[in-house]
């Protein structure tokens, strides 16, 4: 097991908990896929305290490592969270660039080769809208939880989006809990010409997650 | 945000990105830092092989840097100078603050304290 990072204070941040270590764990057992790249672009969407971004760097040599985060606080966490864990890193590997944005829609099409998210997967009966919080707010961590119908609202738009972002040879991993219906979601993914693959399952209180790799080329299973 | 960054982001509108025009970005009023990165050789060999020439030239000319020769230098056989200018202006020079303005629509991004914002306003997410 590869240490977990340490994380800088989360005011007003997701602090790191079940789900996030989980995504840990399951990006570890893909460490032989993720060495496989050179150079990749790799992009977590909703980075929060940075946890996820910062543990990457055990697991790829070197990369050009990016994140994005809807909450002002997220971004600055994550690039503390980055210095934090930086003495650990190799002195080449770049800096992680962390951008204030929605999603990936920032980005050029086909850029992504590794693409990473947490994402708000709580069924709630909205996903809370970005013009009714100023920067100063103290209620960003709301974007954190909510997924809106079926905790899927944020999760789809993504999935709709994957021959957007990867590049030819792009594998995406994302986190689901049953609520999410993973069998349905894996036949739409599917059903876009997307290889789905199950990395691995986790009880976490109530809670059962799952971490999914979506790939456009069949990959090794191992 | 790094120059290399540059390469990578086009305006976030739904509607410029089917323009040509939505990259690169138009930057001004850049405060620019220097930021220390140990030299891999196949580490910029292999970034290089993402970038779109003249974009990257359109953006340095408009931080008012005319270090970077007209045509793409060819990677695999290049002096180690080229690929060492190459590694200082796309990994060691950031954008600390500044504007990003799209050619196709104006809209206007900030970039505070190294970190772009590309939040869209409601009417234009
Ligand atoms: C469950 S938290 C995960 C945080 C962190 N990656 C982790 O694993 O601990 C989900 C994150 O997604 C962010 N988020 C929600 N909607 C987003 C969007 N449209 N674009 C980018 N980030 C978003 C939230 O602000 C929050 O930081
Ligand atoms: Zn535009």
């Amino acid at each position: 097991m590869k240490p977990t990072p340490l994380t800088a204070a989360c005011d007003n941040v997701y602090e790191p908990f079940e789900d996030s270590f989980f995504l840990l764990d399951c990006l570890e057992l893909e460490e032989p896929v993720l060495r496989g790249f050179k150079a990749p672009l790799v992009a977590e969407i909703g980075c929060g305290s940075g946890v996820v971004s910062a543990f990457l760097p055990s697991l790829i040599d070197l990369y050009i490592p990016m994140a994005s985060d809807v909450n002002p606080a997220a971004c600055t966490t994550t690039l503390s969270t980055w210095e934090k864990n930086s003495n650990t890193y190799n002195p080449k590997l770049p800096e992680i660039e962390v951008v204030r944005g929605s999603l990936l829609g920032f980005l050029r099409p086909n850029l992504v080769d590794v693409l990473v998210f947490n994402p708000p997967y709580v069924s709630t009966s909205d996903v809370p809208k970005l013009e009714d919080y100023d920067q100063e707010d103290m209620r960003w961590v709301d974007f954190a939880l909510d997924g809106g119908e079926m905790g899927m609202e944020i999760t789809n738009i993504v999935l709709e989006n994957l021959s957007r972002y990867l590049s030819p040879h792009g594998v995406a991993y994302i986190l689901l809990c049953a609520n999410n219906n993973p069998k349905k979601v894996v036949e739409n993914v599917e059903a876009r010409g997307y290889f789905a693959h199950k990395i691995s399952e986790r009880r976490a209180g109530r809670e059962i997650l799952s971490v999914y790799r979506f790939s456009r080329n069949e990959l090794d299973q191992h | 945000m790094k120059l290399l960054t540059t390469n990578f982001v086009q305006c976030a509108v739904k509607s410029c990105s089917s323009s040509s025009n939505c990259f690169p970005l138009h930057f001004t009023e850049c405060e620019l830092v220097h930021e220390d990165l140990e030299f891999d050789e196949d580490f910029i060999k292999n970034v290089m092989v993402k970038i779109d020439w003249p974009a990257l030239l359109s953006v340095t000319r408009d931080i008012g840097n005319n270090s970077l020769p007209e045509e793409k230098p060819n990677i695999e056989s290049c002096d180690e100078q080229v690929l060492r200018d190459l590694h200082l202006v796309l990994l060691e020079t950031q954008i600390k603050d500044g504007k990003m303005i799209c050619k196709n629509c104006d809209h206007l991004y900030h970039i505070k304290n190294t970190i772009p914002n590309f939040l869209l306003p409601p009417h234009l997410a």
